[in-house]
């Protein structure tokens, strides 16, 4: 798999790193020296340094052969741009765009960016995954039909502790797919299955009805 | 017709004065409103020119333009990827009928206009403009026999 990827920035090189670990063909495309220079430091020949909204730039990279194209630099204008250009001139099968501002995500989609990655959504996951006292992970947003896939996890000490799934009152529309127990065991949830302390419920949920099921499976007795 | 137009540089600033002596209302954004230094005393003077400060990429910004009721979005900073950004939202988040859009890039130009905005280049336009103010007998003609 030939995969290239717009900016060695803090996004761009952890990604271009553990692209080249799994063993994929990788070539970043960065404008700046310093952090080119450093792609080459540490990770060997796998970049080249220039603007990747430049056709020139890209054909030069081999984007007619990618199968991949990954935007990650710090400008929305840019990375529309040079997705497009790599989707539209270089018939890259699939674009792969960083969106910094949320506002941004439709407009790429709708544009034909295949997958629209926002940085904001993504820091503000691991900040709710990290906090004890917010045990909300929005995992994935299902675009365009208000859905969203959310992890939950039950305190010590929540009302819904010892009780089966049917005592429930979970918001209309919230399907609970699985129930991962503190001790790492998975299980498929059905009507008796007894919810535990430290127990991680994953569910897709209307994204109105997330912070009900999250006070529902975390108000404490 | 409300025109909103982002880049308030030379070429912005210019089809505002334009337009608004035709009796069109313009919105003119730019990241900086000192740079509608362009603009005369009279433009502003008309009522007829409006100057938003800000970033024309965001939408709150075009939207404080009035982009919703724009009837023609004009994209006219020194930056294609600007321009383009700034150009498809009008166009398809905002579904504005007419967009035009300033693109150096060929290739870049070709890709936005395949998504409905009409893109001009104004070093093609410079060249050609020029060229077409060249003496007929000047053209075609290999360099070097003609002398100075």
């Amino acid at each position: 798999m030939y995969v290239l990827v717009m900016g060695a920035g803090t996004i761009g090189l952890p990604l271009i790193s553990s692209l080249v670990s799994s063993g994929h063909e990788v070539l970043a495309i960065e404008p700046d020296q310093r952090c080119s220079d450093q792609v080459r430091d540490r990770l060997g020949n796998v970049v080249v340094q220039g603007d990747a909204t430049s056709s020139r730039v890209l054909q030069q990279a081999g984007a007619s052969r990618a199968d991949i194209f990954i935007a990650t630099s710090g400008s929305d204008a840019d990375n529309l741009a040079a997705s497009l250009l790599a989707k539209n001139l270089f018939s890259v099968e699939r674009t792969i765009s960083v969106v910094n501002l949320q506002e941004n995500a439709e407009l790429f989609e709708q544009a034909g960016i295949d997958v629209t990655v926002s940085t904001t959504d993504l820091v503000l996951a691991n900040i709710s995954g990290a906090l004890p006292a917010h045990p909300l992970l929005r995992l994935m947003p299902i675009r365009g039909r208000g859905l969203e896939i959310v992890g939950i996890k039950v305190p010590e000490g929540a009302a819904v502790v010892g009780r089966p799934l049917r005592d429930l009152q979970v918001p209309y529309g919230v399907q609970m797919n699985l129930i991962i127990s503190g001790a790492g065991r998975t299980e498929i949830p059905t009507d008796d299955t007894v919810i535990e302390a430290e127990d991680e419920v994953i569910a897709v949920s209307p994204v109105e009805s997330t912070r009900s099921l999250w006070e529902t499976l975390t108000e404490l007795r | 017709m409300n025109v909103v137009i982002v880049g308030s540089g030379r070429t912005g600033s210019a089809l505002a004065t334009s337009l608004a002596s035709s009796g069109h209302t313009i919105a003119l954004i730019d990241t900086d409103a000192s740079n509608a230094a362009f603009l005369t005393d009279s433009d502003i003077g008309s009522g007829r020119i409006v100057v938003v400060e800000g970033d024309g990429t965001r939408d709150s910004v075009l939207e404080q333009a009035g982009i919703r009721d724009a009837d023609m979005f004009a994209s006219l900073t020194g930056d294609d990827s600007t321009n383009g950004l700034a150009a498809l939202k009008a166009k398809i988040t905002y579904r504005v009928m007419t967009v035009i859009a300033t693109v150096w890039s060929g290739d870049l130009s070709s890709v936005f206009e395949s998504q409905g905005v009409a893109c001009v280049n104004p070093a093609r336009l410079s060249a050609d403009t020029v060229l077409a103010n060249i003496p007929q007998v000047l053209q075609g003609q290999p360099t070097g026999t003609s002398g100075d």
